[in-house]
């Protein structure tokens, strides 16, 4: 099992876009997904379960996988995020 | 015994709103269900698991085709954001850990398909419903639709959707996104409802399809009856139920002469904006939120000479950040430019609430902690927003305009803020424009009274009218018993509206109105004359007030004025402009018109 902590960076935080490239990218992996938020633990497949976490700028999201390439995965997700926290700082402007 | 008809009592029933869409609709009352669904919990035969499963699987799927034909038809009209939400709706509808959590309910406690999705989807709307954030919080309503919605299609639809909607004026309480789809398929007249609030994604869809309604009408599902007669204008907010047949016969010209009317008018847009006689004006719109942008530039190209920030705080629990107000702003000016943006600084107080103020109640809320008062209170809260605006500033053409300023001390106040705000900015090297025109509100008598002296140090001034009305004549129009009291023809101010002109003129700053008589085709000629060049107005009433002005002389303005300001009574100026409306334009009627002889 690998995990990994990464802090919300942009202002309106983990809402429908992000989640939804999230999801896009953790399909793409054959290993289970987790994504967890102070003490509630939602599937990273589902875009829905994401959302309900309703993670605000300054949250902590650890990212948990466990099963085939799950060192990729957790690593590839984390980048997407540090990409999605810089696209939505520049598209503010 | 035969009844006289004579006798027969009227039943009309004549309700007012807030008008949200222009236009005016005729036809029979639809009412929609109160949007209320019922699962029960049933045992399902292990012979009959499949075919239930098959029944979820075909209700997501006919979700999905619905969800995408509403796509398909606004989507165009409304803005990236808004189909940004769209789309997440049909990534939630296509959730496959959801799909797959919902089958397996249904077949391991061998449940009922609408049982199963509604618990499932609950869970998530209760995370959601608990987030203090007011984005997550709006989701988790979005969440209870599209559940609702799929258990509708579940349990064999007998609601909004499958109801024949053609011509109909649709009365409900609110509209959720499944009825907005069934509107926008379905051709409706009009719609009327209850509760309502401008911002709601309802509302502004309604809008971009161009749907005359009218929401926050109190008592109308006490009042209706399926399949009554109703006519709504969208322009007044006047709702008539059950109209008596002159009633009727006057609505059904009133709407025909508006279709023939908004197409002549649309004609107009690009013609330039000079009196007969070749005196320049300017029609600006007034707007509340920065969607309002599109139906202003669906008239043509107009600049803001009123956007009501506070709009953007008001019923928020925390203040907007610095960047959520700038991106707002930056949006509208970008759009607008390069003509001006009139941004107001928050006018919050009085009847504008905001729970993040935590406002004690007052005893005269209109005396008291209100507008430029609670900035200069709340300098950080005041600071913030400021730095939003000098930032935008550089995107197009910004004003900065000040609410409710009663003396010199509070401009000067404002003005050492700016300075601090743009100090650092540029300290922090962030990019401003260091030149934004800083305008002040006239709208309490006091700021009439010393206007000479607040045009040597403000760069313009704009009239508010509505507030300087209740402050000159003493009166809260809210109060039904004085209420009549409440005329902007009163000859006292017309007379301060003509000080302010002249003080603006002797000091060479511009003077516009933003306030409600700007917008009444009967005061047009009247502040005309009086000299008012710019005139901000709902977006519905530019092309209307610029009609007018272009069919008249400015001398022929000014005479009409002058001799308004001769006479004792606000009743004798109303009528008489109303006189001197029809005979300049003979086929005027009440709510709307397009003047001809010019």
């Amino acid at each position: 099992m690998t995990e990994k902590t990464i802090q919300v960076q942009n202002i309106s935080g983990i809402h429908a876009r992000p989640a939804a490239r999230f999801v896009k990218l953790a399909s793409q992996f054959q290993c289970q997904i987790k994504l967890i938020k102070d003490n509630l633990e939602v599937d990273g497949k589902s875009i829905l379960g994401i959302m309900s976490l309703a993670a605000e700028k300054g949250s902590k999201l650890t990212i948990k996988a466990d099963g085939e390439k799950e060192l990729e995965a957790v690593e590839q997700l984390i980048n997407l995020l540090k990409n999605i926290f810089k696209d939505e700082e520049k598209s503010q402007i | 015994m035969k009844k006289n008809p004579k006798y027969k009592k009227s039943s009309e029933i004549i309700l007012i709103g807030q008008p949200i869409s222009p236009g005016i609709a005729i036809g029979k009352s639809i009412l929609l269900a109160d949007d209320y669904i019922e699962t029960r919990k049933r045992a399902i035969h292990v012979k009959k698991i499949n075919s239930e499963i098959e029944r979820f699987n075909k209700a997501l799927t006919e979700t999905i085709q619905d969800l995408r034909l509403i796509i398909e038809q606004v989507g165009s009209r409304v803005s990236a954001h808004k189909r940004e939400i769209f789309d997440a709706h049909l990534m939630i509808l296509q959730d496959k850990v959801i799909i797959e959590q919902t089958v397996n309910d249904i077949r391991e406690n061998k449940v009922n398909a609408d049982f199963a999705y509604f618990n499932i989807m609950r869970s998530y709307q209760r995370n959601l419903s608990a987030s203090k954030d007011t984005y997550f919080k709006e989701r988790a309503i979005d969440i209870r639709d599209i559940k609702r919605r799929v258990i509708r299609k579940i349990q064999g639809e007998k609601h909004a959707g499958s109801a024949n909607l053609k011509d109909k004026i649709i009365i409900s309480r609110n509209l959720n996104l499944f009825d907005i789809y069934a509107i926008a398929k379905n051709k409706v007249e009009g719609i009327i409802l209850e509760g309502g609030g401008r911002t709601t994604h309802a509302t502004i869809i309604i809008r971009a399809l161009e749907i005359p309604s009218v929401i926050g009408v109190e008592r109308i599902l006490q009042n209706v009856n399926a399949e009554d007669e109703v006519v709504v204008n969208g322009l007044t907010g006047e709702i008539i139920l059950n109209p008596d047949s002159p009633t009727l016969k006057k609505s059904i010209t009133k709407r025909n002469n508006y279709k023939k009317f908004e197409q002549r008018y649309l004609g107009i847009s690009d013609l330039p904006s000079v009196s007969k006689d070749n005196v320049a004006f300017e029609i600006d719109a007034n707007i509340e939120l920065d969607d309002e942008v599109e139906s202003v530039l669906a008239h043509g190209d107009f600049g803001i000479g009123l956007f009501r920030s506070e709009y953007i705080f008001m019923a928020k629990e925390k203040p907007p950040t610095e960047e959520e107000q700038f991106v707002k702003y930056a949006n509208v000016v970008k759009r607008i430019h390069p003509h001006h943006v009139s941004i107001r600084t928050i006018d919050l107080g009085g009847d504008k609430f905001a729970p993040f103020l935590e406002a004690e109640a007052e005893n005269n809320p209109f005396l008291g902690w209100r507008a430029i008062r609670i900035c200069i209170d709340m300098p950080d809260l005041f600071k913030i927003q400021l730095r939003a605006i000098y930032r935008a500033g550089i995107l197009g053409n910004v004003r900065l305009l000040l609410p409710m300023i009663t003396s010199i001390e509070e401009l000067r106040y404002v003005k050492t803020l700016t300075e601090e705000v743009k100090l650092d900015l540029s300290n922090q090297n962030i990019e401003y424009d260091a030149n934004i025109p800083i305008g002040v509100m006239i709208e309490v008598p006091s700021a009439v009274m010393i206007a000479d002296q607040l045009a040597k140090e403000a760069d313009f001034f704009s009239i508010g009218t509505n507030d300087l009305v209740q402050y000159a004549l003493a009166v809260d129009r809210g109060n039904p018993k004085v209420a009549y009291l409440y005329n902007f023809f009163h000859p006292a101010v017309l007379r301060l509206i003509e000080m302010i002109v002249k003080a603006g003129n002797d000091h060479k700053i511009p003077v516009s109105m933003c306030g409600e008589m700007a917008g009444d085709p009967f005061a047009t000629i009247l502040l005309f004359g009086i000299g008012i060049k710019e005139f901000s107005v709902s977006p519905v009433m530019m092309l209307k007030i610029k009609q007018i002005l272009r069919c008249l002389e400015f001398s022929e303005a000014q005479k009409i004025a002058g001799h308004c300001l001769k006479m004792q009574t606000a009743d004798e100026i109303e009528n008489y402009m109303r006189n001197v409306m029809l005979e300049l334009f003979p086929n005027m009627d009440e709510d709307n018109f397009f003047p001809e002889n010019c």
